[in-house]
């Protein structure tokens, strides 16, 4: 599975967003529920999913997938 | 005036004017005339329940429009509101469902699976957000009349000393008096418009919602401070007049965001509780806004919200004081004798209130209310010294919490779960000023596996078992931890020797 895919399912398991509304440029307003508890809650599964530690900054910069995505080749994730 | 008219939440619901906004979420706005309509459309679909007055209601809901008309809705039905924290887990829901013999919870869509089989197991009833409708123009309810002074109007949770929640129990009485001291010194008319981001589960946040709404003023709500650039769009975009916050929104907005350097035309005020704002911050805030009036503020949920303000041309004058007693609320700087300190003195005492914002006490917990009211007064636990000007300046917390990101959290909860790990022999969690989070998590610990053990491996087990704001943020392991004579951990040797190694 590509790194693109696998962020696709952990924005479906954390905030049941539909697969066709996914996009990398989507922003918190355009969720249902990606406000700051939600955000943690989306941590938390991307801390578990790849095995990585998440710093405050890293978390707070954290405002679209595609940041998302940034973050974590930053940090060695494998696209 | 009827018996009924004393319901706090009529009073809230009359304030503003039918057509101007109450609250705007998102591209949503609700009127006060809508709101109206959505709380008593809730009020009357609870009475229609067969629950009795007093009877306690569960919310358990993010800020949005149906947290203020089911919150609202619950008062004026002559009904207790308890709203839970949102990061409650099930163990504490059923606590708390439990001890308040709660009849009915309500909750928004995205919480509901959390409560369903505690409410099943419990005989509770449940309704979600799609319930209630609002309630047509032309409908005329009776409501049960409410003794304003002895009816609860909410019962709002605050962790005690053993870190157990507690229940403050809220009287509509206490809500109205300690609404109108803030209305009257913020100034507040139904030309505000705030930007909310604390939860309206804390009596900060509650504060805002009945004070705004009395006013006639709107709030606007956004959940999102996580991405505080974006609130701060928000907050310009809206014309937003107010903003509120606890130390940790203020050092983020300080220290993450262009919040200093970005223009707010409309902003008119800032308020600040929640704990001691570092003096530099302040300054920092009156450098960037010289036109905007700050509020410090002081209060306790055990006192409904407010228990003093420093009028904002004191600031420079009495940079870290907390000011001074609302209009309705008496406070006075005691000795362990009982005998005020000397104003001007270094004597310092335990700050003492009274007056009508005084809630009744903890729920169904009278040694806890024994302790801490005592002869009609508060004893906040908050140690303080006074000036010779009256001016109140807070030493230290009596009580050991650690507030962390505005929760008050218990250094008790994080010790057990680090204690859980089998390696760890002792473990003491204190807080450390922090620059962001307004104090950060840190425990000292011995091990029995010195060469083993890591900082890593303790932050991992507790990342699993404590929401995130409870983690610790520092862990140092000491070859054994200070003790007093009696044996207990020695927390302010700790707190020195943190202050002494930055």
């Amino acid at each position: 599975m590509t790194l693109v895919e696998r962020l696709v399912n952990l924005f479906d398991k954390t905030f049941g967003l539909e697969r066709d509304r996914f996009s990398l440029n989507l922003a918190p307003e355009d969720v249902p529920n990606w406000d700051s508890i939600g955000h943690m809650n989306l941590v938390m599964y991307m801390e578990q999913e790849f095995n990585q530690h998440f710093e405050v900054d890293e978390i707070m910069e954290m405002s679209s997938p595609a940041k998302i995505l940034e973050i974590l080749k930053a940090k060695g994730v494998p696209e | 005036m009827t018996q009924q008219d004393h319901n706090i939440a009529e009073k809230i619901l009359s304030g503003g004017r039918s057509e101007d906004p109450a609250i705007l979420y998102g591209s949503e706005i609700v009127t006060h005339k809508q709101l109206r309509a959505a709380a008593y459309g809730w009020a009357g679909r609870l009475l229609r329940q067969g629950l009795a007055p007093g009877d306690r209601v569960g919310l358990l809901a993010e800020n949005s429009p149906f947290f203020i008309a089911a919150y609202l809705g619950v008062i004026r039905a002559g009904l207790c509101a308890v709203p839970f924290p949102l990061d409650s887990s099930e163990n504490t829901i059923e606590r708390i469902a439990l001890s308040t013999g709660m009849k009915l919870m309500l909750v928004s869509a995205r919480f509901k699976a959390r409560v369903e089989s505690v409410a099943q197991a419990l005989g509770i009833a449940l309704e979600d957000e799609s319930k209630a409708s609002p309630a047509p123009p032309d409908v005329h309810y009776t409501f049960p009349a409410i003794d304003p002074r002895r009816d609860l109007a909410a019962i709002m949770l605050t962790s005690g000393s053993t870190g157990e929640s507690k229940g403050v129990m809220v009287t509509h009485h206490n809500i109205e008096c300690n609404s109108q001291d803030i209305i009257q010194y913020l100034g507040l008319t139904s030309n505000d418009r705030t930007m909310t981001v604390l939860p309206f589960y804390y009596c900060y946040g509650t504060s805002l919602l009945h004070t705004h709404l009395m006013a006639g003023a709107s709030l606007v709500l956004n959940n999102r401070f996580m991405f505080p650039e974006k609130v701060l769009d928000e907050m310009a975009e809206k014309n937003c007049t107010g903003f509120a916050g606890v130390p940790s929104t203020y050092q983020i907005l300080l220290r993450k965001t262009r919040f200093a350097k970005r223009s707010f035309p409309s902003l008119r005020w800032l308020q600040q509780a929640g704990g001691k704002l570092p003096n530099p911050f302040i300054q920092e805030i009156r450098r960037a806004f010289p036109h905007v009036r700050l509020f410090i503020m002081y209060g306790q949920t055990e006192a409904t919200a407010r228990l003093s303000y420093l009028p904002p041309e004191k600031l420079d004058d009495k940079l870290g004081s907390i000011g001074k007693g609302l209009p309705g609320a008496r406070l006075e700087v005691l000795k362990d004798d009982g005998a005020p300190i000397r104003p001007g003195s270094d004597e310092v005492g335990e700050i003492v209130a009274s007056g009508d914002n005084i809630t009744l006490g903890y729920w169904n917990d009278l040694d806890e209310t024994a302790l801490f009211f005592r002869h009609g007064k508060l004893y906040t636990g908050d140690m303080a010294k006074v000036d010779r000007d009256g001016y109140i300046f807070i030493v230290e917390r009596a009580r050991d919490f650690i507030k962390a990101m505005g929760n008050r959290v218990s250094p008790k909860e994080i010790e057990e779960v680090i204690s859980e790990m089998p390696e760890v022999v002792e473990v003491a969690v204190i807080g450390v000023p922090d620059d962001i989070w307004g104090e950060a998590v840190k425990a000292y610990l011995t091990t029995s596996r010195p060469d083993q053990l890591t900082v890593e491996q303790v932050r991992t087990y507790c990342l699993g078992r404590l929401p995130n704001y409870k983690v610790p943020e520092y862990v140092e392991f000491l070859p054994q931890l200070p003790k007093t004579p009696n044996g207990k951990v020695a927390k302010e040797v700790l707190r020195k020797m943190s202050t002494d190694s930055v």
